[in-house]
C-alpha cells in the first residue's frame, strides 16, 4: 500500500485530477506562505481600512474590498490556513479516535463491540451538521469549539468503517495463527489488522477533507464557527450576504474559494480511491 | 368562424361592451368592500418573546400596539397635540402633579366584547407595576381610585409625567381582567397566541418563529375602519431574505431591510427611502467588577482608543451620528453640551501606562443577530490592539449574551455591546437609570457599576422630571458628565430609523415613541 502511495503520479493521471492537484497545491502554498504573498497582509489578518470600503474588483484590489475596506484577495489568502487546518485537524482527530475504537470493537467483539457500536449509532442517528450545531451551541461559538463539535460528529463514521474491516481481517488464517501462537493482541492489531485497514482509511480521509471544509464554513456562516475579524471563508460569505446585490464580489469570491477547495478534495478523494482499488478504476 | 370574426359580430360586441361596462362600474362602486376583505402581507424580523402584554419588553411590541391599547398614544414628534386619546378621551393633573384623572372612552370593548372599565385599567396598571417587564415606569404610582366605571384616578408618591408614562410602548397596555386572571392561574395562557386586548386587530393565528396573522376587530371604537381586514406577517430574521420577499412581490412591505441595501432602493422608483430620528443607541458596558477595568483610567484609555468616525460610518452606513453619553440625540434629556470621547491613542497609551496595565485581554460579546454590531465590533478590536490591548470577540444570540452577563457578573464578559432604546420617550428615567444606575441584581446595568453621586443625581432627576423638567435636565446633564469622566461604558453611536416604503401604499409615519411598532390600521393603498 505504501509503495502505491509513494508514487504520486496518480495525482496527475488526467486533466481533471491534475487541475484538482494544482488547486490543492496552491491552497497549501497559500496556507503556508499567505502572510508573505498576500498583497495587503495587515488587511488579510483583519485590520480595517474603512476609507477603502466597497471598492469593486480592479487593478489595485483584484477581488475588491469588503465593508471594512480590507483587500478581499488578501482575506481569501489568509483564509486558506484556517480552512486547511480545520479540515486536517477534524479528520485527523476523528480518524484517530474512530480507528482506535473501530479496531477494539472489530478485534475484541462481544460486549465491547456492542457498546462501541451502539454509542456510534447514537451519534450517527443525527445528521452531522445538526449534531455539530448542538455541540457548538453548548460549547459556544469559535474556531476551536467548531473543531471539537465537528470531531464529535465525525468519529463514528471511522469507527464503523474500521470495525467492519477489522472484523474481516481478524478472521483471516494468518491472524488466527498468530493468535494461536500467543502473539499479543497489541502486536496483532498494529502489525496485521491496522496495516490492512489503512487503504479504506486513507480513501475515507481524502473524501472527508472537502466535506469538513464545507461543514466548518457552514458553522462560520451561521455565526457559530470562526468569529470576526478572523479570515474565514464561511464567515466572509456571511458578511457579504447582506451586500450581495450591490457588492456581489464579497460573497462570490469567498464562496468560490470554498467551492474550489471542496471540489479539489473530492476529485482527489476519487483519484485516491481509484488508485487503491483498481477494480473501481477499471469500471 | 374565426375568433376575430366571431367578435366582429355587432350583437356579440354589444354584449361584450355592456359586460365590460358593468364590471367597471362594479369595481368602482364597491372599492371599500373589496379592500375590507383584503390582505396586507408583511415581512419582519420582530420575534415574539411573549404574548403576555404585561410581561412584554421586547420586539413583540411590533404586534402589541395593534392588539392592545394604552390610555393615550403619543403622537410622532412635530405633530400637535402631543398626545392622542386611546382608551382615555380626556385627562388632567392636579397642580402639584401628584394626582392624574383619566376619563375612559365610552363604547370601548375588549376582543371578547366586554367593556373597558376603570376596574380593568386599575387591574392592568397594578399588574404591570407588580410583575411587568417594564414595571419600573410605574415607580411613582402609589394608589389607583376608580370613582366610577369611566373614571380612573392615579395617585402618585411624587410628581411624574403620567401622560407620557401612560402612553409607553411597554407596560402601559390595558388588558382584559379575564386574561389577567387566566394568566395568574396558568402562566402559559398566552403562549398559543391568545389575546386580551381592545385594539383594532386581534390575533387570528400564530406559528412560533414563523408567522402571525392579525384580523380586524369589527367592534373597535374607531370610526374609520382599517383598510385591510387581515395582516399576514411572516417572521423573517434575515434582512436580505425580507428584502427579496418585498421586491419579488411575495410581501407588500418588509420592515427589516438592511441599511447596506438603501443605496439600491434609492435608485428604485417604486420605493421611498425615508430617514427618521430614532431612539436607538449603541453602547458598550465595561465590566467594572474586574481589574483592571475597575480603574476609571483604564476605561478612559479604552474609550480614547476608538475611532468613532469609522465605527459610526461602518455601523450606521451613513445613517448614524456619534453618541453623546447613553441618551440618543433628540430624546429627553439629551444634552448637546455633554462631552464626547474622540480618538487619542497616544493619550490612551499614557493612561494605560500610568495605570500599570500590561498584557490586558478584553473579551467582547455582541448580539450575533445584529448585523450592524457584526460590522463594527472588529473595529473595536482593532482599536484596542492599536494601544496594545488584545481582544477576543464573541458573537452570540442576544438572549444568551444577556443571560450570561446577568448570571455571573464577576466571570462574565469584559465588554458587552448592546443596542438600546428607551421604554418611552424619556431616556433619563430609562437609559440613564436602566443602563448605569446601581442595582442589587443586574438587569440592564451590565457594567455592574456603582457610583453614589451618579445614583443620587439620577434619583433626584427622576423625581423632578414630572414637576420641573428643566431642573431635572440640569441634574441629568451633570450625571452624563460623570458617565463621561468615569467611563463605565463606551458611547458609540445613535442610529437613525430608515424605512423603505413601497410607493403603492400609504403607511403611517414612523413614530419615535413606538420605535419597534407598525400601526396597521392606518395602512391603505396610496391615492
Amino acid at each position: 500500500m505504501m509503495k502505491r502511495l509513494r508514487s504520486l503520479k496518480f495525482l496527475f493521471k488526467d486533466k481533471l485530477t491534475s487541475m484538482a492537484s494544482a488547486i490543492l497545491i496552491l491552497f497549501i502554498f497559500l496556507a503556508i506562505f499567505g502572510p508573505w504573498v498576500a498583497p495587503f497582509p495587515k488587511e488579510g489578518k483583519g485590520t480595517a481600512n474603512v476609507d477603502n470600503s466597497y471598492i469593486g474588483p480592479g487593478f489595485k484590489h483584484l477581488l475588491g474590498t469588503d465593508e471594512l475596506g480590507r483587500d478581499l484577495l488578501s482575506r481569501i489568502i489568509f483564509g486558506a490556513r484556517p480552512a486547511l487546518f480545520i479540515a486536517l485537524a477534524v479528520v485527523g482527530f476523528a480518524a484517530v479516535i474512530g480507528t482506535l475504537l473501530g479496531l477494539i470493537a472489530g478485534y475484541r467483539g462481544g460486549w465491547i463491540d456492542s457498546l462501541i457500536m451502539r454509542v456510534s449509532e447514537l451519534f450517527l442517528s443525527f445528521p452531522p451538521l445538526l449534531l455539530s450545531l448542538v455541540a457548538v451551541t453548548f460549547l459556544g461559538p469559535g474556531l476551536i469549539n467548531a473543531l471539537i463539535a465537528l470531531i464529535i460528529s465525525w468519529w463514528p463514521w471511522y469507527a464503523r468503517l474500521i470495525r467492519v474491516e477489522a472484523s474481516i481481517v481478524k478472521s483471516r488464517p494468518y491472524v488466527e495463527i498468530s493468535a494461536a501462537m500467543g502473539v499479543p493482541d497489541r502486536i496483532i492489531i498494529l502489525r496485521h489488522i491496522l496495516r490492512n485497514v489503512t487503504t479504506p482509511l486513507i480513501v475515507q480521509i481524502a473524501a472527508d477533507l472537502g466535506t469538513v471544509i464545507l461543514a466548518a464554513g457552514s458553522l462560520a456562516f451561521i455565526g457559530l464557527g470562526a468569529q470576526p475579524p478572523a479570515a474565514d471563508w464561511g464567515l466572509m460569505v456571511a458578511q457579504g450576504r447582506n451586500l450581495i446585490f450591490d457588492q456581489w464580489w464579497i460573497s462570490t469570491f469567498s464562496g468560490m474559494a470554498i467551492f474550489l477547495a471542496v471540489l479539489a478534495f473530492n476529485i482527489l478523494g476519487d483519484a485516491l480511491r481509484d488508485h487503491f482499488d483498481p477494480r473501481i478504476a477499471r469500471q | 368562424m374565426s375568433f376575430k370574426s366571431r367578435f366582429s359580430s355587432p350583437k356579440i360586441r354589444l354584449i361584450a361592451i355592456t359586460t365590460s361596462a358593468l364590471l367597471a362600474i362594479a369595481s368602482f362602486a364597491v372599492p371599500n368592500a373589496a379592500q375590507a376583505a383584503s390582505v396586507f402581507k408583511v415581512a419582519t424580523s420582530a420575534a415574539v418573546t411573549t404574548w403576555d402584554p404585561v410581561q412584554s419588553f421586547s420586539t413583540e411590541a411590533f404586534y402589541m400596539t395593534n392588539i392592545y391599547e394604552p390610555l393615550l398614544w403619543k403622537n410622532p414628534d412635530g405633530v400637535s397635540p402631543e398626545y392622542a386619546p386611546a382608551l382615555a378621551t380626556s385627562w388632567s393633573s392636579s397642580t402639584n402633579g401628584k394626582t392624574w384623572t383619566f376619563k375612559l372612552r365610552a363604547g370601548a370593548t375588549f376582543h371578547d366584547g366586554s367593556a373597558v372599565t376603570s376596574a380593568a385599567v386599575k387591574a392592568s396598571l397594578e399588574s404591570s407595576k407588580k410583575i411587568g417587564g417594564a414595571g419600573f415606569i410605574w415607580d411613582a404610582l402609589k394608589t389607583i381610585d376608580t370613582p366610577s366605571d369611566d373614571t380612573v384616578v392615579l395617585n402618585l408618591s411624587y410628581a411624574a409625567p403620567m401622560d407620557l408614562i401612560a402612553s409607553s410602548t411597554y407596560g402601559a397596555y390595558i388588558v382584559n381582567p379575564k386574561s389577567l386572571d387566566a394568566v395568574a392561574k396558568d402562566s402559559k395562557y398566552y403562549e398559543s397566541g391568545k389575546d386580551g386586548g381592545s385594539g383594532p386587530y386581534t390575533i387570528s393565528s400564530y406559528k412560533a418563529g414563523s408567522s402571525v396573522v392579525l384580523s380586524a376587530y369589527a367592534k373597535h371604537w374607531a370610526t374609520t375602519k382599517p383598510a385591510y381586514s387581515t395582516i399576514d406577517i411572516s417572521i423573517v430574521a434575515d434582512g436580505i431574505t425580507a428584502q427579496q420577499m418585498m421586491t419579488s412581490g411575495q410581501v407588500d412591505w418588509a420592515t427589516n431591510i438592511p441599511l447596506t441595501s438603501m443605496t439600491s432602493f434609492k435608485r428604485n422608483n417604486k420605493y421611498s427611502v425615508i430617514k427618521y430620528k430614532s431612539p436607538f443607541n449603541y453602547v458598550g458596558y465595561f465590566n467594572t467588577l474586574r481589574a483592571p477595568l475597575n480603574n476609571p483610567k483604564v476605561r478612559q484609555a479604552l474609550s480614547l482608543a476608538l475611532n468613532y468616525r469609522e465605527i459610526t460610518a461602518v455601523g450606521g452606513q451613513g445613517y448614524a451620528t456619534q453618541a453623546r453619553s447613553a441618551v440618543p440625540a433628540g430624546i429627553y434629556p439629551y444634552d448637546p453640551a455633554t462631552p464626547q470621547y474622540q480618538m487619542a491613542r497616544t493619550k490612551a497609551k499614557q493612561l494605560l501606562a500610568s495605570a500599570g496595565v500590561k498584557d490586558l485581554t478584553i473579551k467582547i460579546t455582541y448580539a450575533s443577530e445584529n448585523s450592524a454590531e457584526a460590522r463594527f465590533v472588529p473595529l473595536i478590536k482593532d482599536a484596542f490592539e492599536a494601544i496594545g490591548v488584545k481582544a477576543e470577540v464573541q458573537g452570540i444570540l442576544f438572549n444568551q449574551q444577556w443571560a450570561a452577563a446577568k448570571k455571573d457578573p464577576a466571570n462574565a464578559q469584559d465588554l458587552f455591546i448592546v443596542k438600546y432604546w428607551p421604554t418611552y420617550s424619556d431616556a433619563g428615567v430609562d437609559n440613564l437609570w436602566s443602563l448605569f444606575h446601581s442595582s442589587t441584581k443586574p438587569f440592564f446595568n451590565l457594567s455592574y457599576w456603582k457610583n453614589t453621586a451618579y445614583d443620587k443625581l439620577i434619583d433626584e432627576a427622576t423625581e423632578l422630571s414630572g414637576s420641573d423638567k428643566a431642573a431635572a435636565q440640569k441634574l441629568y446633564s451633570q450625571a452624563m458628565v460623570i458617565l463621561y469622566n468615569e467611563a463605565p461604558g463606551l458611547y458609540l453611536y445613535d442610529e437613525a430609523q430608515v424605512s423603505v416604503v413601497p410607493k403603492k401604499f400609504d403607511i403611517p409615519k414612523y413614530n419615535i415613541n413606538y420605535p419597534f411598532s407598525a400601526f396597521f390600521a392606518g395602512v391603505k393603498l396610496s391615492s
